[in-house]
Parts: structure tokens; sequence; C-alpha cells
């Protein structure tokens, strides 16, 4: 995805922001990442993206690397370890609630079948549940 | 719906390679995983097994 991209024609200069995936094999495994950066053209990177110029067309380029993955990341953004705390725990709330949605359902089910008293049990647990989401709401306002 | 641990061939912690694995697709010889924060990661190879009640996954590297 481009972002950003300043293009002079004249001398051949660009400065461009940009995020893109790169993909890296450490010990047979594979993965990708999505990151964003600026740079000018002095160096290279092993990507291929869009251009969008200010006529409106797109073309595709790409560059070779050549100091290595870690070379080009100052500026990239990848998750602190605050913000992923943060997904799961948001992550958490949210499959908390569904589990307290399963378990009302479930306690339906004992409703149905004539067992009175679990069911106010299981609805006690539910609640019980949605008390600790609101906590865990709680908390992930206050970090945000 | 919970989140899984991945671990290749072994299930043993020098062998995980993606915690909190969201998602797991295979195709063309390739078992991808993403995970919660959306990075990718693709193994060669075949998913072995997949407990959902533990949250883990093994999968076979060729």
């Amino acid at each position: 995805m481009h972002i950003h991209h300043d293009h002079t024609c004249g001398d051949h200069s660009h400065a461009h922001e940009h995020t893109h995936s790169h993909e890296h094999t450490h010990d047979g495994v594979t993965h990708t990442h999505e990151h964003c950066h600026s740079h000018e053209h002095g160096h290279a990177h092993p990507h291929e993206h869009d251009h969008l110029h200010g006529e409106g067309h797109t073309h595709d380029h790409s560059h070779e690397c050549s100091a290595g993955c870690n070379s080009c990341c100052g500026s990239c953004h990848t998750p602190t370890p605050m913000e992923e705390l943060m997904a799961l725990m948001q992550y958490m709330a949210n499959h908390n609630a569904a589990h307290a949605r399963e378990l009302a359902e479930l306690a339906g089910r004992l409703e149905d079948a004539g067992n009175h008293a679990a069911y106010e049990q299981v609805m006690a647990a539910v609640s019980d549940f949605e008390k600790g989401n609101m906590r865990l709401a709680a908390v992930l306002a206050s970090l945000k | 719906m919970c989140l899984s641990t991945v671990y290749k061939n072994n299930m043993e912690p020098a062998s995980i390679v993606m915690k909190n694995v969201m998602r797991i697709e295979c195709r063309d010889g390739k078992v991808i995983l993403t995970d919660l924060m959306d990075r990718t990661v693709e193994i060669e190879g075949t998913l072995r097994q997949a407990n959902l009640v533990d949250g883990y996954v093994i999968v076979t590297e060729n």
C-alpha cells in the first residue's frame, strides 16, 4: 500500500513513505510482515509496489536490498509489547463476552430441561464473567 | 475461537513457530499462519494435528 510519494523527475530524486510487506526466511520458516518507512532512492529494498503520481497513473517498480533485512527498519512500525498486550487483552475481553453468551445459552437449556437451580447457578457464573469483563474494559480504557 | 500456539514437528517450547495464531490456511503445499497482530508465517509442510480445546497445532515441515 502506498501512502505518500514525492517524485521529481528532472533530477530524478524521490523521497517517499510507504508501507509494504517483507518476506523473510529464517530457519526454514518464511514469514511476512507489513511496515512503513521513508527513504530516498540512494539505497534499495527488495519489494515491488505501485506508485500513484500526480498525473493519476500508477506503475510498479522494484528495488534490490543492499544492506540486509535489518538495515531498513529504523522507522518501521512493528507492534510494541504494549500494543501486543492491548490487542491480547481486547481479544480476551471479546472472547470472554462470547463465552458468557454461550454459557447463557447453556443455562437456558438447563432451564428448559427443568433444572432451575442449575440454571440460576450458571447464570450467576455468567454474571461473574460479565463483571470480569467490565474490569477488563475499564483497564483497557485506562490504557488507551 | 481460541487462539492457538503452533509448533513445528514436535510439541516442545523450542519448536514454537508462532503464538496467538488466529488463522491457519493450507495451500500450495504450505501452511500459512496469521497471528493476532496480523503477522504471517509460512511453513512448507502439512498440518498434522490441531487441538482446538487445548489450543495447539502441530505442523510437519517437509
